[in-house]
């Protein structure tokens, strides 16, 4: 199979959505002309034009409301995002319009609208640029939350929200714009809800979302060294979550991190472990634990920055704790 | 004068009417200290310790060792100071006849209990500082899947504890918790069989406990080996004559026994069970002599040989003459439905009474068997 970038992955999804349905338009900051300052876009323009690749002025809640209202009215808008730092600026078009009008119209109302934009840390974009904030979006009832974790699940998961009659926000990892992997060269798409289990193992689950999937890889081989057998799992979706897949790997490993690059406090990573808590308490043989992202704003200091997420062999050392039996906490 | 604490039978059953004190665990007018263990006090359940709830010296024993005495009634006395010490109608050594007054009210006692295997060992290492509970309440800390399967399986976490096993507890010490109860059952069944006077705790358990240990062991070399005796010295040899000797040697080797070996065995075909044959030491004969025991020889094992049938083990139902040992055929081929036997296993598995073995030793004749089954060559030779 052919090897491709996540950013080529995004740009042929889009570019095959595009031909497919003339409803589809991209809107946003430097679409067009710069094709997004991570060069996810280029070569769009010059395929479909300026009306269905529009660049817009700096105005996030402006084009987002136009976005929102030419969904309601039959378009297929895809909201280009250039941060993900700067969905505070759109929260109410996308919360409190987007997510609830086809609730509060009974159903007359659609809105077929795809939010692409991105999230992680380590690249040296200081607190303002660097955050991930899904879990903003996954708290919202009416909204999908899709997190690519490859350039595979890029293409797959960016076509179905694509054609989703719903409002899906996709996040993507602004450090794996440039990371290959097989992508094959016809059709696909991969539906949400449907969890990947990346490797299989015994002995505890490592529930990853994003770019944590690959740090939960890495971990799994410093265990598997040791003779630990992790079990990696990708949900893909965060909402939906496919809840039983993350369950039956639970219930057959008793043990589990969720790693999530969003800030640990109220997040994700406390909201899969909750569940899996609830509903696999008689199976447990280990806390489960949460790895997310420090609670402080990200620091522009490398040094400092790095130590903010988690990494493979933090992953590795508590996972060797649980799997040890040790007391985390009196 | 301060009041004397009474020490009283405590009820340590919903439906309890009486208890047997085992032994006093303080000599008569020694000094005792609120929370370390007084008595040793047996119900139909199991011996339990019961700690002193009061700080002073005990004093005016009324109960002995073995009295059967009823719940509530008082067996003696905490004084507050050494002077006010009295010799009770009993010595702490001295059987004695059990208590005249009974104080049937006192259905429940503040006695505290903690369930403690019946040793003393275990009643030693119970009072180990190093493994007071880690929640001061008391409360044994375990996973949640060990209680579950700790409850599924019956078994009482309390026996990690009384044997200073460090906490938490996880799935991982079900095993260590399973050999503890087996040898608390081993305990209670050697004192029953030696105690006549074991009164209320007959019934509690029916005969010794039960032991069963199982390996798997690549097939391959004894089918090589019975091929090239076959090919290469002519000797057609049947299966059973290999494992018979291989399963007295395992035995001798585990047990080093004074009289003969005698094993009885038996092959199940396609028409159920062979005549069993009754052999002595086999292991010390030719492969191809089958030493038979005289009549009424008292066997030391029964061997049953599966290998011919569909089953994969047998489990007896009822008691055991001796320990059992089945050996069956776990082939791959077949489940495949494929001819190639290169990935067949046999299944060895040992069912036994614990008055019959030890675990060491059980353990000892699996092992050994594997050894030897896995390695013909080296152990006939």
């Amino acid at each position: 199979m052919r090897e491709i970038t996540l950013s080529k992955a995004v740009n042929e999804a889009i570019a095959e959505e595009m031909r497919r349905d003339p409803c589809v338009f991209v809107i946003g900051e430097d679409v067009a002309e710069a094709g997004t300052p991570f060069k996810v876009l280029s070569g769009l323009v010059e395929e479909f034009g300026t009306d269905r690749i529009i660049d817009t002025p700096i105005s996030e809640p402006g084009f987002m409301g136009l976005a929102v209202g030419s969904a309601m009215t039959g378009m297929r808008p895809i909201v280009d995002l250039m941060f993900g730092d700067f969905l505070f600026l759109v929260m109410d078009q996308l919360c409190n319009q987007a997510a609830k009008t086809h609730y509060m119209s009974g159903g007359k109302l659609s809105v077929p609208l795809v939010l692409r934009t991105n999230l992680g840390a380590t690249r040296r974009s200081a607190a303002q640029h660097s955050q991930s904030l899904h879990a903003l979006v996954a708290h919202i009832p009416g909204l999908k939350v899709a997190m690519p974790s490859s350039a595979y699940e890029a293409k797959g998961l960016m076509k179905t929200a694509i054609r989703d009659n719903n409002p899906v926000v996709i996040f993507e990892d602004k450090l794996m714009y440039q990371d290959k992997a097989g992508v094959p060269e016809e059709e696909y798409l991969i539906p949400f809800g449907v969890a990947n289990i990346k490797r299989e193992g015994t002995d505890i689950t490592l529930i990853g979302t994003s770019s944590m999937v690959q740090v939960a890889e890495k971990a799994a081989l410093i265990l598997e060294a040791e003779g630990i057998s992790a079990e990696v799992i990708d949900p893909r979706t965060i909402v939906p979550l496919d809840e039983a897949t993350l369950l039956a790997s639970v219930r057959k490993t008793s043990r589990a991190i969720v790693i999530d690059e969003g800030h640990q406090s109220y997040g994700i990573t406390g909201e899969i472990a909750s569940r899996l808590n609830e509903k696999a308490f008689y199976h447990l043989d280990a806390p489960v634990c949460r790895m997310g992202a420090m609670d402080v704003p990200v620091p522009f200091s490398p040094a400092l920055e790095d130590l903010t997420v988690p990494t493979p062999e933090g992953v590795a050392t508590l996972a060797r704790r649980l799997v040890a039996g040790e007391m985390l906490h009196g | 004068m301060a009041k004397p604490h009474e020490v009283i039978m405590p009820a340590l059953g919903m439906a309890q009417e009486t208890g047997i004190l085992v032994r006093w665990l303080v000599e008569p007018g020694a000094a005792v200290t609120k929370g370390s263990p007084l008595i040793e006090v047996e119900t139909d359940k199991a011996v339990q310790e019961v700690e002193a709830q009061a700080d002073g010296f005990l004093s005016d024993l009324r109960a002995g060792a073995g009295d059967e005495v009823p719940v509530g009634e008082v067996i003696g006395l905490i004084v507050a100071a050494a002077g006010d010490v009295t010799e009770g109608s009993e010595a702490a050594e001295v059987e004695a006849e059990p208590a005249a007054v009974t104080n049937a009210a006192a259905q429940n006692t503040q006695e505290e209990t903690h369930v403690s295997a019946k040793s003393d060992t275990n009643i030693k290492s119970a009072h180990n500082d190093a493994i007071r509970p880690l929640d001061p309440s008391g409360r044994i800390l375990a996973s949640p899947k060990l209680r579950r399967m700790a409850d599924d399986a019956g078994l009482d976490l309390a026996l990690l504890v009384a044997h200073g096993h460090p906490q938490p507890y996880h799935a991982a010490d079900l095993d260590l918790l399973r050999q503890l109860t087996q040898a608390a059952a081993e305990d209670l069944a050697a004192d029953q069989a030696a105690g006549p006077a074991a009164g209320p705790a007959a019934g509690a358990t029916s005969g010794p406990a039960l032991g069963h240990i199982s390996a798997r062991v690549p097939a391959a070399p004894c089918d090589g080996f019975l091929a090239r005796m076959r090919e290469d010295a002519g000797l057609d040899l049947a299966p059973m004559a290999l494992w018979v000797s291989f399963a007295a040697s395992a035995l001798r080797a585990a047990t080093a026994p004074e009289g003969p070996l005698v094993v009885t065995a038996a092959v199940l075909g396609p028409e159920g069970f062979a005549p069993t044959t009754t052999l002595s030491n086999p292991d010390l004969a030719r492969l191809s002599v089958q030493p038979e025991a005289p009549e009424g020889a008292t066997p030391s094992l029964i061997l049953r040989d599966l290998t011919a049938s569909a089953l994969t083990g047998l489990r007896p139902a009822g008691g055991l003459a001796a320990p059992m040992l089945t050996l069956a055929r776990d082939s791959i081929g077949d489940r495949n439905g494929g001819s190639n036997s290169d990935g067949d296993s046999l299944l060895v598995a040992l069912d036994y009474a614990v008055d019959q073995l030890d675990e060491d030793a059980a353990l000892a004749v699996i092992t050994g068997l594997a050894a030897r089954l896995a390695d013909p060559l080296t152990y006939l030779v």
